[in-house]
């Protein structure tokens, strides 16, 4: 690696230091604006009844309530670096294992959509941007307009009529082989090829104007081979980047999916911890699902910027160039 | 810009030659009467529930049928509307003040201000939307409050981060410089100079977002935080017809379709918006400033 990429890694990895530390005093002091007690709410799912004052003011001493917030939140980040997010008010079962033990079903989900994602929204695109114009072209926009614009949960659902219950190529809901994964992947990724395909024909279109695009050409070259060979590794570039910006927002979409077909993982956490008014889940899961988020991100852009050195040279300049 | 000329700029606009776009213009207008004249439309009250009429077919008096409660769905559907576009116009309202009155002041003044409010988007930045707002949503339980507090806390940062660019690219035009020294003042300057020519820009990633803040809206129903029973949201229309799947799928249908067909409107409109006014687009005032960021922010408002 040359100095220009390690010094490049290393500013990338510092500068998600502040922005760690913010999602942690984010995630923390949500839950302390919320509506409601802790200690009250623990106290009611033990015995089912309205607890008594003394109860609550004892409990909210045992665990740390009565402390200012600065005390509450420095104690709870420095055991959140040691990888303990506490423990779940209403399950009493360690927060951070809860997730982490959560995490392969829904990484499963968005990983497996997204390859599928790319498998179907790549071609499509570089198809509609050669057709520019044409029948197809047009009828690719409203097929991925549609794509993008339909729920995950009643694409969901309509999945389930046609493909589970009326074909009976799949199971209904559930979790387990690949054959659980089949739908729920399925769901996630159509609207997600609908955005790569649009991404993809935007960049290939812009790419085919370019003068080296037009000398192949020139130079006889089959139209496949310029289209594969010339244009999509270049139109590609900006595509690899939203895949890394695009990750969070298919989690996202996971946790609802996971919940539309009833399988296991973060949002079925997620939705229990809602149901409980479960604070210290909700914030771990915050923490946890950002850190993830912002590790992604980071993965995305160190990959980028051994693709194509202009990022590391231009973010070189902005460095020198900014202010202080 | 004046506002006589944003008029005629959204006349033009509005004579798009896409069908689609020209299509989904009027749909959100259909939407938007419906959704303000819902309770004086000659629908059956939404929330009235007829035992006897449960799950009912098509019919004159029900032309979309009843749900498992017997409850009129062309009119829970019209109440959804009202909930749906009431909710993303009230949040887009607010996340527009916030955004553009974060980003301003961090381009405009730059240095520690600037690094600060940044630090705070990126933060905002680094969670997806959805699940931010299915947390705080949570926390803060059912209701209209808690529904516009998810929406606005999680989507002024996109709105600071766009407008923070623009400005710091406008910064150093030479008509700023000059209207500085007549001896504008920061807010003459701002207001007069800065703002008109911001807004345009924000106009157009409004209405591209404003359907993804109807899917946020459907998805936070669908999760059980929305609107409180027994009053109709169509994302929770969508998770009570669950148990009519195979029954009666119509129930999941109807508001399933009028998710979609919204938040399709609000997309080919922001496409034709941002074709025909965005300053961003070559040739006009904002050159964006060459890089591959700039290039990978344009490409993904694109897809």
């Amino acid at each position: 690696m040359s100095v220009a990429v390690t010094g490049y890694v290393s500013r990338r990895f510092l500068s998600i230091v502040p922005v760690w530390l913010g999602l942690s005093l984010l995630a923390f002091s949500l839950s302390s604006l919320a509506p409601g007690d802790p200690a009250e709410v623990m106290l009611r799912q033990q015995t089912g009844e309205p607890p008594g004052t003394a109860e609550v003011a004892l409990l909210r001493q045992e665990m740390g309530l009565d402390q200012p917030f600065p005390i509450r939140y420095g104690r709870w980040l420095a055991d959140a670096l040691r990888g303990d997010l506490g423990e779940s008010y209403s399950t009493g079962n360690p927060v951070a294992r809860t997730l982490i033990m959560n995490l392969p079903p829904t990484l499963e989900l968005a990983l497996s959509s997204l390859i599928l994602a790319i498998i179907l929204g790549v071609p499509l695109g570089v198809v509609a941007a050669a057709k520019n114009g044409t029948a197809i072209d047009h009828s690719l926009r409203f097929v991925s307009l549609v794509g993008a614009s339909i729920p995950a949960f009643v694409l969901g659902y309509l999945l389930i009529l046609i493909l589970a219950v009326n074909l009976r190529l799949f199971p209904v809901a559930g979790s387990g082989g690949w054959i659980h994964l089949a739908l729920p992947a399925m769901t996630l990724a159509l609207a997600e090829s609908a955005a790569l395909a649009r991404l993809t024909r935007s960049s290939m279109m812009a790419v085919l104007r370019e003068d080296y695009v037009r000398t192949a050409r020139a130079k006889g070259l089959r139209s496949a081979s310029v289209l594969t060979r010339h244009a999509l590794r270049n139109a590609l570039n900006p595509v690899v980047t939203l895949l890394g910006l695009r990750f969070g927002r298919l989690l996202g979409g996971a946790v609802i999916v996971e919940i539309v077909f009833s399988r296991a993982g973060l949002g079925t956490v997620m939705i229990d911890a809602i149901r409980d008014r479960d604070y210290s889940m909700i914030q771990g899961f915050i923490l946890f699902i950002g850190s993830v988020f912002v590790a992604s991100n980071l993965i995305v852009d160190v990959v980028y910027s051994r693709l194509d050195p202009r990022v590391r040279l231009d973010s070189e300049k902005e460095y020198r160039s900014a202010p202080g | 810009m004046r506002p006589v000329d944003a008029v005629a700029r959204i006349g033009s606009v509005l004579r798009l030659r896409d069908p689609l776009a020209i299509a989904g213009g009027s749909l959100i207008v259909m939407l938007a009467i419906v959704a303000v004249a819902a309770p004086v439309l000659p629908l059956s009250d939404p929330n009235t529930i007829d035992a006897i009429h449960r799950l009912d077919t098509p019919s004159l008096a029900h032309p979309l049928g009843t749900d498992n409660l017997g409850r009129d769905v062309l009119s829970r559907l019209a109440w959804g509307a009202r909930w749906s576009m009431g909710t993303v116009a009230v949040a887009t309202a607010l996340i527009m003040s916030i955004g553009v009155a974060v980003g301003t002041i961090a381009g405009y003044f730059g240095g520690i201000v600037d690094d600060l409010l940044m630090r705070l988007v990126d933060v905002f930045l680094a969670l997806p939307s959805l699940l931010l707002a299915l947390a705080i949503g949570g926390l803060l339980g059912p209701g209209f409050t808690s529904v516009l507090m998810a929406l606005v806390c999680v989507w002024w940062a996109s709105y600071a981060r766009m407008v923070r660019g623009l400005v710091v690219a406008l910064r150093s035009h030479d008509y700023l410089v000059a209207a500085r020294s007549l001896g504008g003042s920061d807010l003459h300057v701002l207001v007069h100079h800065v703002l008109p020519n911001v807004m345009p820009s924000v106009a157009v990633l409004a209405t591209i977002e404003m359907g993804d803040l109807i899917l946020a809206v459907a998805a936070l129903g669908f999760l059980g935080i929305g609107v409180q029973a027994p009053n109709a949201e169509w994302g929770s229309m969508v998770s009570d017809a669950r148990p009519f799947l195979l029954s009666a799928p119509r129930l999941a249908f109807w508001p399933g379709l009028a998710i979609t067909l919204t938040v399709m409107a609000f997309n080919v409109v922001g496409d034709g918006f941002r074709d025909r006014f965005d300053p961003r687009t070559p040739g006009r005032l904002f050159v964006p400033k060459s890089g591959s960021r700039t290039r990978v922010a344009q490409a993904s408002s694109d897809a």
